[in-house]
């Protein structure tokens, strides 16, 4: 039994599929919708959420989506591992990234776009870890943070997926993208996200 | 931006390589994504567009140690960051502290000294200042030096402020600076107690019969072993029930050390040695 386990993590390790979730300005009503689509079961990747806050904010987006939620939601501290089936926050005031052993790792470095966390250092990060098994979710927000992430994801084999900008509350984000890349795999409206990116896990 | 450059896990080894037969700097305990990203935007800062080219520009020594240690570490620190753990040092350890005729504390990575200078405030407030030396370390000379002159930018006093309020300062901030042409210099008698000595968490030596260690926002720079070999520094280094103190998204849950730790709060950090 035991052996059998850790053949399954030992497996699962190489394999996982993370999903990373971008956004800033109106984007938690995005990510609202998105994770009602969400169980333990459904959910056979990683998901792991970037959104611009107010440092000092703490984790209540953490809390208020465990009570909503009857999927683990987790805030990321430096150094935990990867597992498929939880819903990781990327704590205010941190950037963050994907160590090659599928840890996450914080780093307080400059902002970058006036972000901290950042989406392009997350999509760069975690796209050269994974390659092709990264998914990427970029939705409303007010600034342009994404755009050079979603190439490195785009040049590594990732998938991009981008929240239709006629939908998004600020759309400065998704279409800063879209104008970023020659070709975007699927630009959709909030509530396709989910069903096009499970398509991929 | 640094979109378009590219290095190899290979020519990231090279690197760690070079930096320490070149310019003695030792980066090999370094969490590899964040050393990963330093490199690449030092990359860009000096217009290398290949890894090649990056070489070439190090081989040559065109930077100064201190320079290339500079800008590969990161020195992003406040005042009362975290305020809830300066309040409940405040609220919950300090009349632990109290107990001690003479109080040591360390500050191990201390960057250009907010940190030391935050508890320095609430001490002084809890009259504890006069009786505390607080020993501040850091591996690079450069924020050692600004954390020495206690200098900083006057914007910045005003999110420090904040923090202060809610950490439970009992004085306006401002009473313990003097704004001039945009700068803030900290009141002297704050800086009287700190000792600031250059040393490196990796391979330096133990302190001794140290009361406190504040060790905030290092690990997440480290690899796991360094984070244990670090742990083990500091438990050497703390009187029995001594306090641990690491950032507030770090921990050492996963470390070899923790059955000599206590968990006084596991949201905020803070450990205590067992005996
Ligand atoms: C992000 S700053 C944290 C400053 C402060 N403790 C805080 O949390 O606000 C990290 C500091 O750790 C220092 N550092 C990194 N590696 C170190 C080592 N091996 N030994 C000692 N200091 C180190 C860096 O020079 C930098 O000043």
């Amino acid at each position: 039994m035991a052996n059998s386990r850790s053949i399954e993590k030992k497996d699962s390790h190489s394999t996982i599929k993370v999903v990373l979730f971008c956004g800033s300005t109106g984007a938690i009503e995005v990510l609202e919708k998105f994770l009602m689509n969400v169980s333990q079961k459904n959910l056979r990747a990683a998901l792991v959420v970037i959104l611009h806050r107010k440092t000092g904010t703490r984790d209540l987006l953490v809390r208020y989506l465990n009570e909503k939620l009857n999927v683990m939601v987790k805030a990321i501290e430096h150094g935990v591992p990867l597992e498929k089936g939880v819903i990781y926050i990327a704590p205010a005031g941190y950037h963050c990234m994907l160590e090659k052993d599928m840890t996450l790792s914080l780093d307080l470095s400059e902002k970058v776009m006036f972000s901290r966390p950042s989406a392009d250092v997350s999509l760069e990060s975690f796209s050269y870890n994974l390659k092709d098994r990264l998914i990427a979710i970029i939705v409303s927000g007010a600034n342009s943070d994404g755009a050079d992430g979603a190439k490195c994801v785009s040049r590594r084999n990732g998938k991009i997926i981008v929240q239709n900008p006629t939908e998004a509350f600020a759309k400065t984000m998704p279409s800063a993208v879209i104008d970023s890349l020659d070709k975007v795999d699927h630009i959709v409206t909030t509530k396709e996200l989910y069903k096009t990116a499970a398509k991929y896990f | 931006m640094e979109a378009l450059l590219e290095i190899s896990e290979n020519e990231l080894d090279d690197f760690i390589q070079l930096s320490d037969k070149l310019y003695g700097i030792d980066f090999s305990g370094y969490a590899l994504e964040s050393l990963r990203r330093r490199v690449l935007r030092l990359m860009q800062l000096k217009s290398c567009d290949s890894f090649t080219a990056f070489k070439y520009y190090l081989a040559n020594q065109q930077l100064s140690d201190e320079e290339l240690l500079n800008e590969i570490s990161v020195n992003t620190t406040e005042m009362f960051r975290d305020f809830e753990v300066f309040k409940f040092l405040k609220d919950e350890v300090f009349s632990v502290l109290e107990t001690y005729p003479r109080i040591n504390i360390w500050h191990a990575g201390c960057s250009t000294g907010q940190e030391p200078l935050s508890l320095a405030i609430l001490l002084k407030e809890h009259g504890l200042l006069r009786r505390t030396v607080q020993y501040c370390t850091d591996i690079n000379s450069e924020v050692l030096a600004q954390a020495k002159k206690g200098i900083y930018e006057l914007k910045e006093m005003k999110d420090y402020s904040a923090n202060y309020i809610r950490s439970g300062g009992a004085m306006s901030l401002s009473d313990y600076y003097v704004a001039n042409y945009g700068k803030a210099k900290m009141n002297r008698e704050l800086g009287k107690n700190m000792v600031f000595t250059k040393h490196n968490l990796i391979n330096g030596t133990s302190f001794n019969q140290m009361h406190m260690i504040m060790c905030r926002n290092v690990f997440i720079y480290l690899t796991t072993a360094q984070q244990n070999k670090v742990l083990r520094l500091f438990i050497d280094s703390l009187v029995p029930r001594g306090y641990l103190i690491l950032g507030v998204k770090e921990s050492a849950v996963f470390s070899t050390v923790l059955n000599e730790l206590e968990i006084v709060n596991g949201k905020l950090k803070i450990y205590r040695k067992k005996r």
